[in-house]
């Protein structure tokens, strides 16, 4: 099945992430991403990895706390990882979690507390007054299931549909969710194979690092290519098993060096220009996940 | 406000909506400045992009030694900049062979 790829714009007057209305924002945003999940926890494969939104808009109990936590099953779901992306605590910065704990309660503005993981904190963002671009892309296919949500700000230059998330399956069968701002990322994987069993969380520039499967300097077990040197400098992610999206119009590759703009469209350098390749998450030295879109 | 679906059409067709929702002038090629700013000497250290979905299709290079061999072509791009035995070593994990970090 060829991917689902739509995309919304917010001028400056209408775009509100607080708002609660159908048409703002997050509620658009999460309309899609709950028709997402309903669907793939229907999957054969997800029966015992189902995908759950713990929080979403409506819950939020505090002004400037307004996101999703998302949590995937493994392990017939007695094993959860938990996503969090949204502002949690002030308008123009959201904060990204990836943990292996939940504390299901009304803390945090209604959104409870992912731990056991890693957090990027102070991450720009406009939650009004600016143009705002959405951008989703999304497969329900068995075994293939990902949705990829990038947004864009052109006050905000670094977003460019980059500083999103995702929720992947991987090639061995398991997920992976994602989150990051251009430059800093939190990533969990549910691994079970010979080195390890359980979701491993892995950053860059956190500011917590707690998950005992972590690497000494913030890398985990990565089921993306890491960029070269990551192996060097961290010996824990010596011996990985690498893992990718199983879905094949997913690309990843280690850096955000070598696609730009032509032709209002972003381009890999190196699959020439014209190519229809479009950049959803990146970055620069984590994992990008790209569309591929050539016939 | 509603969502537009893309998803039958082709991605050059993005420009008038899509594309122009960034500037062109910004963005990416910043993003590159930046990376370039933070300790990535050049680009052609990074070239190296791939359609692996599968360890199925992955590459297996037996015996590879993290640079491509002599007068051999990047399978990726085609480009023998990389190559050419001493040349710039692959940045992807997956290039290695497994165990060979």
């Amino acid at each position: 099945m060829a991917p689902t790829i739509k995309w919304q714009r917010w001028d400056s007057a209408s775009y509100n992430w607080a708002g609660t209305a159908a048409t703002d924002a997050l509620p658009s945003l999460e309309a899609e991403l709950d028709a997402w999940i309903t669907a793939v926890n229907g999957n054969a494969s997800n029966t015992g990895r189902q995908i759950t939104k713990e929080r979403g808009y409506a819950d939020s109990t505090t002004a400037n706390y307004h996101g999703l936590v998302i949590s995937a099953g493994a392990n017939n779901n007695t094993a959860k990882g938990y996503l969090g992306f949204g502002t949690y605590g002030t308008a123009t910065t959201k904060k990204l979690y990836a943990g292996d704990t939940y504390a299901d309660n009304t803390t945090n503005g209604g959104y409870g507390t992912i731990s056991g993981g890693v957090i990027d904190t102070t991450v720009s963002w406009y939650s009004s007054g600016q143009e705002a671009n959405f951008l989703i892309i999304y497969d329900t296919t068995d075994g293939e299931e990902f949705f990829l949500f990038g947004p864009s700000m052109p006050a905000n230059p670094t977003t460019n549909y980059s500083e999103g998330f995702y929720i992947m399956k991987c090639t061995d069968g398991e997920w992976s969710m994602f989150a990051n701002d251009g430059s800093v990322y939190v990533h969990t994987h549910y691994w079970n194979d010979a080195l390890s069993t359980g979701w491993d969380n892995c950053a860059r520039n956190t500011t917590a690092d707690t998950s005992t499967n972590a690497g000494t300097y913030g890398y985990g077990r990565f089921d993306l290519n890491p960029q070269s040197g990551l192996d060097i400098a961290d010996p824990a992610t010596q011996g990985r098993i690498d893992v990718y999206a199983a879905n094949p119009n997913l690309i990843q590759r280690s850096a955000s060096s070598t696609y730009y703009y032509t032709g209002n469209r972003r381009v890999l350098t190196t699959l020439g220009t014209g190519q229809d390749v479009y950049v959803v998450t990146s970055a620069y030295y984590g994992p990008s996940v790209l569309i591929d879109l050539r016939p | 406000m509603a969502w537009t679906d893309y998803s039958n059409t082709a991605s050059n067709l993005w420009d008038a909506n899509i594309g122009n929702a960034v500037n062109s002038s910004t963005n990416i090629h910043s993003e590159v400045q930046e990376f370039l700013a933070v300790g990535a000497s050049n680009l052609t250290v990074y070239p190296y992009v791939t359609t692996i979905n599968s360890l199925e299709n992955s590459y297996n290079i037996p015996g590879f030694d993290g640079y491509w061999p002599d007068g051999t072509s990047d399978p990726i791009n085609g480009d023998m900049g990389g190559g050419g035995g001493g040349g710039v070593r692959p940045s992807s994990g997956f290039l290695y062979p497994r165990g060979d970090t």
